[in-house]
């Protein structure tokens, strides 16, 4: 009586082996899709395989899955513990909803107890099929695959990290295969089950796959030859447009997890009517995760004030003399105010609104009644600050001792922070006396060593990596938040207190008239730059990024021959052209004129280029899919031939006509296609023989009669005495008998 | 088809006669339409004169039979001159070889020197009497008997004269249930008695030319050579079967075709045959007869491994 005992224990085990690689299904796509309430998935899984084994009645096994997922609904998305009616009510009409949705075509409006109504059904329908598999077919070979497949999309295309995952479903699906197969052999030779016997077979298949495994994992690899960060991301964003915050360009709140390509976006945000171009600062952040910048948590701080009061920003406006008016129209309806540097007040439209600044990022924002408004369109007095050369060739290493405890804030770094992006900064910084020249060293760096703007070809960092570390020393490549980002941690590394501005950049001038230029800013110019605190000096802006010009904002007043190494450091050839103009003012203003169409000439380049890069590289992804797609196609259609290939060649042989239709292929196409059935022709068998051993099979004579005709065109010198029409019978009859 | 029905009459005769040996008459029949020889190797009195004797009276051939002893000497097979005092000359009297079928029986009892005269007689055709040679007449078919080599007293073939017998075959002993119908007609008078000839002499001739005609196509040739080849290439054999033994072997195909009603010859014909053909025809290395190994052994392994060919190499 041991037998059936041993038998459903062994069958647990199978579901147990089962429920393992379901987890490997389940843990990545709860995580990539950031669903959460795994542990209730997985006790879905187990109640619907638990009553496969016990073989519950369908009805009852029906209503038990039915009751989980109500009460997952509720719990999860009402957040009731115990059934309520009226939890109940609100479920169903979610679900109403999301079927009306559904209908209309309205992917957003489905509601997300509904997904995870679906999510449950194909969690179901999986089980139903595995266990179709154990016990009917016994053979989960097509699970396996699958599941390793599904593995190695999952860790080529994104974050997840498949590498013990992969390990962990090759023994499981071995061993799984291999109980099998013990199995069918028992039942095959009609062996009786025992367990010595189950035993005599278990113990060396479970020695072969410990041993396989460990050799395998102890054996040398190769790296992998291509990286493809965070293809999914990728794909879902070109393919939906602004549904994912990354990806997109344009002005997103949530920096905490920088990295990965972006797409041109060229609508406009908003106009500007001002004197000067110049970045548009919208706020700091201070906290760096070693992924992306992050805000302090905890209540936010905010001082209030009203139109012309002065605003409590820690950069200072500079001297009087510069001020200048700016007037902003936006284009999207942001709730916040686009500083220019120098910020004093804003003036227009003088309504009902007043403003907060956020002390901790210094992010200014309309409000009525404390709450946050959108303001379309107003006015700002502010002066450029300008810093004295002079006063910055001072500053010195040994001031940054004496600042406050509150500069500490930016010097805040992650413990995860390789060494080796310190021992960079002092490197690069160690020939330079005073901070202001170590953070031109800084940028001057980015320009000289091999790295690269781009806003396609750009890493995300994956699970064990920094963000800053490996754009620096790996990728070097990337675009406005990798270099600032860089810049920003290591002047920290260096002491130097530093944080990271996110904002726009200058944008496009459209038109001009005596006193006023207009700029478009578009969702293209969304830009992030850095600030350090250089004692004594105050608050700095910084552009390391390549390719964009930086701020002049530094006043010469040192002696020509030895400001050329200073000043801007993107700038030297025209450093010395800049002493020039301060004596002539005329030529100053030629100057500029030129440099402002050198600069917006240059902007158009970038900008045609990027789209045409962007627009290669998106039909290389176009191209790269369908590529894959065709593989994918073919190596199902491949798979599946012994389905398919008989009715296929039923349709040809009929179309090609019965007067066309010679003996040889079609005796030919239909050994073909018995060998795929596991019916081959031995090597040295003879057809007559063979087609002998499938009448028997086929309980017909039909291959016989046609084996003759076949035999009587091959071996003979005359035409075949058997009648066409009945050949074509035969080989109709044989081949309807196979794939069906 | 008349061919096929005065062949099947053939067997029929046989049959009636043999029991439960359809096909050992197949392939006597075979070797006949061929034009060869048959070495019949059993022990005795299992029926092997009584085969050519059925086969000899079906076909209302001259029949002639050779017991031979260790002291037959070649003049007793192929016959003498002898001089007639009466009118001075040297007439020659035939000897039993001079017959339309011959049974040479326990052939492996006498010399060498007078194994020798049978077997260049049937090689020949012919026979070489005080130089002066005589042709055998036509159709010519032996069908030797021998003891199996081990029993005492035996001079064995030597194996190079063996190939001169297209089949070698081996009768068996009858099943129980046709000793025992054996047995029952062997209470009545001789069945051999009765049978009378289903085919003339020259019919016999028209159905040996008939053979020539049945088609071996390039694919059938091929194969054939393939498995000649293949036994030549043998680990286990020394001596493969022979050019001669691949002519051989698509003889009898041809013949066997024909004897199946067929105008062709197939694989499955070649495959049948094989080992009656070959079997004699190749020598075994000592390790393989240590092993056990036999001949047909070696053929039936060669056929498993040898390709049939099933379509047109290009067309």
């Amino acid at each position: 009586m041991t037998s059936p005992v041993m038998r459903w224990i062994s069958l647990i085990g199978l579901y147990l082996i089962i429920f393992l690689m379901l987890v490997e299904w389940l843990v990545p796509v709860v995580q990539l899709t950031g669903t959460g309430h795994i542990g209730l998935f997985l006790a879905f899984v187990i109640l619907c395989l638990g009553s496969n084994i016990l073989e519950l009645n369908g009805a009852l096994s029906f209503l038990m899955k039915f009751v989980y997922v109500v009460w997952f609904l509720m719990y999860v998305y009402m957040g009731t513990k115990f059934f309520s009616v009226e939890s109940f009510m609100k479920i169903a009409e979610e679900f109403v909803v999301s079927i009306r949705a559904l209908i209309e075509g309205d992917w957003n409006g489905i509601t997300d107890s509904f997904r995870s109504i679906l999510f449950f059904v194909l969690l179901w329908m999986t089980v139903y099929l595995i266990h179709h598999w154990l016990t009917i077919k016994h053979s989960v070979f097509y699970f396996f695959l699958t599941t390793i497949i599904f593995l190695c999309l999952i860790d080529t295309l994104t974050n997840y990290n498949a590498d013990f995952a992969i390990i962990r479903v090759m023994i499981l699906g071995i061993l799984l295969m291999g109980v099998l197969f013990i199995n069918r052999l028992f039942k095959n030779s009609q062996v009786k089950w025992q367990p010595q016997y189950y035993s005599m077979l278990m113990i060396p298949l479970i020695i072969m796959i410990i041993g396989s495994a460990l050799f395998a994992y102890f054996m040398p690899k190769k790296q992998a030859l291509i990286r493809t960060p965070n293809a999914i991301a990728h794909l879902m964003d070109w393919k939906s447009g602004q549904s994912s915050g990354i990806g997109k360009i344009g002005y997103v709140e949530d920096d905490s997890k920088l990295g990965g390509p972006f797409e041109e976006d060229n609508r406009p945000v908003f106009e500007v009517a001002t004197k000067t171009n110049q970045y548009w600062r919208i706020e700091t952040k201070n906290i760096y995760t070693g992924k992306g910048w992050e805000r302090k948590e905890g209540d936010i701080y905010v001082h209030t004030f009203g139109y012309g009061e002065e605003i409590p920003l820690t950069l200072k406006p500079g001297k009087k003399k510069y001020e200048d008016k700016a007037t902003i129209t936006l284009k999207k309806n942001y709730k916040f105010i686009m500083q220019p540097y120098g910020l004093e007040t804003i003036d227009q439209p003088n309504d009902e609104k007043s403003f907060y600044i956020e002390i901790d990022g210094e992010k200014i924002r309309p409000t009525i009644n404390e709450q946050k408004v959108f303001l379309p369109q107003y006015s700002m007095t502010y002066s450029t600050p300008e810093y004295s050369l002079k006063a910055l060739e001072k500053t010195r290493n040994s001031d940054l001792k004496k600042l406050s405890k509150d500069y500490n804030q930016y010097l805040q770094l992650p413990a995860s922070l390789p060494k080796r992006v310190q021992d960079l900064a002092v490197e690069i910084t160690k020939d330079e006396k005073n901070l202001y020249d170590k953070a031109n060293a800084i940028v001057s760096y980015f320009q000289y060593n091999g790295y690269r703007y781009s806003r396609t070809d750009v890493a995300v960092p994956s699970k064990n990596q920094d963000y800053v570390d490996q754009f620096l020393f790996e990728t070097k490549s990337g675009y406005c938040d990798n270099f600032s980002t860089s810049m920003v941690v290591m002047l920290r590394t260096l002491g130097i207190p530093a944080r990271w501005v996110k904002g726009f950049s200058e944008g496009d001038e459209v038109a001009s008239d005596d006193d006023t230029s207009h700029f478009i800013v578009t969702n293209n110019n969304a830009h992030s730059w850095v600030e350090a605190y250089l004692p004594g000096v105050g608050w700095m802006s910084f552009e390391p990024t390549i390719g964009f010009d930086g701020f002049d904002n530094v006043l010469n007043d040192v002696k020509d021959e030895q400001n050329e190494a200073t000043i801007n450091p993107k700038k030297k050839e025209n450093a010395q052209a800049k002493a020039a103009e301060q004596k002539k003012k005329e030529k100053q203003q030629q100057e500029k004129a030129k440099k402002e169409e050198k600069k917006q000439q240059q902007q158009e380049k970038k900008q045609s280029q990027g789209k045409d890069k962007a627009a290669t590289s998106q039909l290389g992804k176009i191209v790269s899919i369908i590529v894959l797609i065709i593989i994918l196609v073919i190596i199902l259609f491949y798979l599946t031939r012994k389905k398919w290939m008989p009715k296929w060649l039923l349709i040809k042989y009929r179309w090609k006509g019965k007067n066309n239709i010679l003996i040889e292929p079609l005796y030919n196409d239909l050994l073909k296609q018995l060998s795929l059935n596991g019916l081959s022709k031995a090597h040295g068998q003879t057809l007559r023989d063979f087609a002998k051993q499938v009448d028997e099979k086929f309980g017909t004579e039909h291959m016989s009669i046609l084996t003759q005709a076949y035999e009587e065109t091959l071996y003979s010198k005359e035409e075949p005495t058997i009648d066409k029409d009945k050949m074509i019978e035969c080989w109709e009859y044989l081949i309807n008998h196979l794939g069906g | 088809m008349e061919t096929h029905d005065k062949l099947q009459s053939i067997i029929q005769n046989i049959e009636k006669v043999m029991i439960g040996k359809k096909h050992i008459a197949e392939l006597s029949v075979v070797a006949l339409l061929a034009e060869g020889h048959v070495l019949l190797e059993d022990v005795p009195g299992v029926g092997k004169t009584m085969m050519v004797r059925a086969l000899a009276k079906s076909v209302s051939a001259n029949f002639k039979r050779i017991q031979f002893t260790p002291d037959l000497l070649p003049s007793d097979v192929i016959g003498v001159s002898i001089y007639n005092p009466k009118d001075m000359e040297f007439h020659f009297r035939p000897g039993p070889i001079m017959g339309n079928i011959v049974l040479a029986d326990e052939i492996n009892r006498t010399s060498p020197k007078t194994q020798s005269a049978l077997l260049e007689g049937m090689e020949e055709a012919a026979v070489t009497i005080d130089g002066e040679t005589v042709q055998i007449p036509k159709p010519f078919f032996v069908m030797a008997t021998q003891n199996p080599i081990e029993y005492e007293g035996t001079y064995p073939l030597p194996e190079a004269q063996l190939d001169r017998f297209l089949l070698k075959l081996k009768m068996g002993y009858p099943s129980r249930d046709d000793e025992i119908e054996v047995l029952r007609r062997a209470e009545g008078i001789r069945p051999i008695e009765a049978l009378t000839a289903v085919v003339t002499i020259d019919e016999l001739k028209a159905l040996q030319q008939e053979v020539k005609t049945v088609h071996v196509d390039e694919l059938v040739k091929s194969y054939i050579v393939e498995l000649a080849r293949a036994t030549r290439e043998h680990q286990y054999v020394y001596l493969g079967a022979s050019p001669r033994g691949s002519i051989a072997l698509m003889k009898a195909s041809q013949a066997y075709a024909l004897l199946k009603g067929r105008r062709y010859v197939t694989p499955d014909d070649v495959q049948f045959l094989a080992p009656f053909v070959f079997a004699h025809r190749i020598i075994l290395k000592p390790e393989a007869r240590y092993e056990g190994i036999t001949p047909e052994e070696i053929i039936g392994r060669v056929i498993i491994h040898t390709a049939v060919p099933i379509k047109r190499a290009s067309r």
